[in-house]
């Protein structure tokens, strides 16, 4: 469907934000703009892992809403989902605790976990035909 | 043959608020790329996506627990 394609797009864009946001900003500007985006580099990590996962969480929450979601991908979904916001909390406190490290972490982990509920929407996607 | 249209309807406003939401990640995806969004806005938009992000997780959960019970006490 057409409003899936567009959120697949939507959350490559979130998620290329938050992976690569550090070397374009860091390695890319000089001067005055160079140093408020190093100061705003948490933050704006932070935003495109909480896009990506938020477009991820809106498309299973759209599947079901829709009635297109049974029991045994319902626990499939309610667990990677589970995976997705502890990462989440991680990354939300080490921001709150100014921890550069634990935050970096958490965002590694974060893609792959996003990527993994994209990967059962589309297997939801096979299975009604859509 | 007969439509159902109450299912209808919800596949469509299921579409409707994924679509309208598509936008508004858009939207904050674009924010976090743009070097002139300063510090207070982006803290501002951070805490209100974090906010919807933790109820919708929760929401999320809720109706798929609902799904799973149902199909266990079905089985």
């Amino acid at each position: 469907m057409k409003w899936r394609t567009a959120f697949v797009a939507v959350a490559a864009l979130a998620l290329a934000s938050c992976a690569g946001l550090g070397s374009t900003i860091v390695g890319g500007l000089s001067g005055p703009a160079a140093i408020a985006n190093k100061t705003t580099l948490d933050e704006r990590a932070l935003l495109g892992l909480e896009a990506s996962y938020k477009a991820a969480r809106l498309a299973m929450e759209g599947a079901v809403d829709a009635g297109l979601v049974k029991r045994p991908l319902a626990v499939k979904f309610r667990d990677a989902n589970k995976k997705a916001n502890a990462v989440l909390v991680k990354a939300r406190t080490a921001y709150d605790a100014a921890n550069a490290a634990t935050l970096d972490a958490a965002l590694d982990e974060g893609a792959p976990l996003v990527a993994e509920i994209w990967k059962l929407v589309a297997e939801q996607e096979k299975t009604y035909g859509r | 043959m007969a439509v159902d249209l109450q299912k209808l309807l919800s596949v469509v406003e299921a579409a409707s608020h994924v679509f309208r939401a598509a936008m508004e990640v858009a939207g904050d995806a674009a924010m976090a790329a743009d070097p002139t969004v300063d510090q207070v806005e982006l803290k501002a938009r951070l805490m209100a996506l974090r906010e919807q992000n933790e109820q919708g997780f929760e929401r999320l959960q809720g109706k798929l627990e609902a799904i799973i019970a149902a199909g266990e006490s079905a089985d």
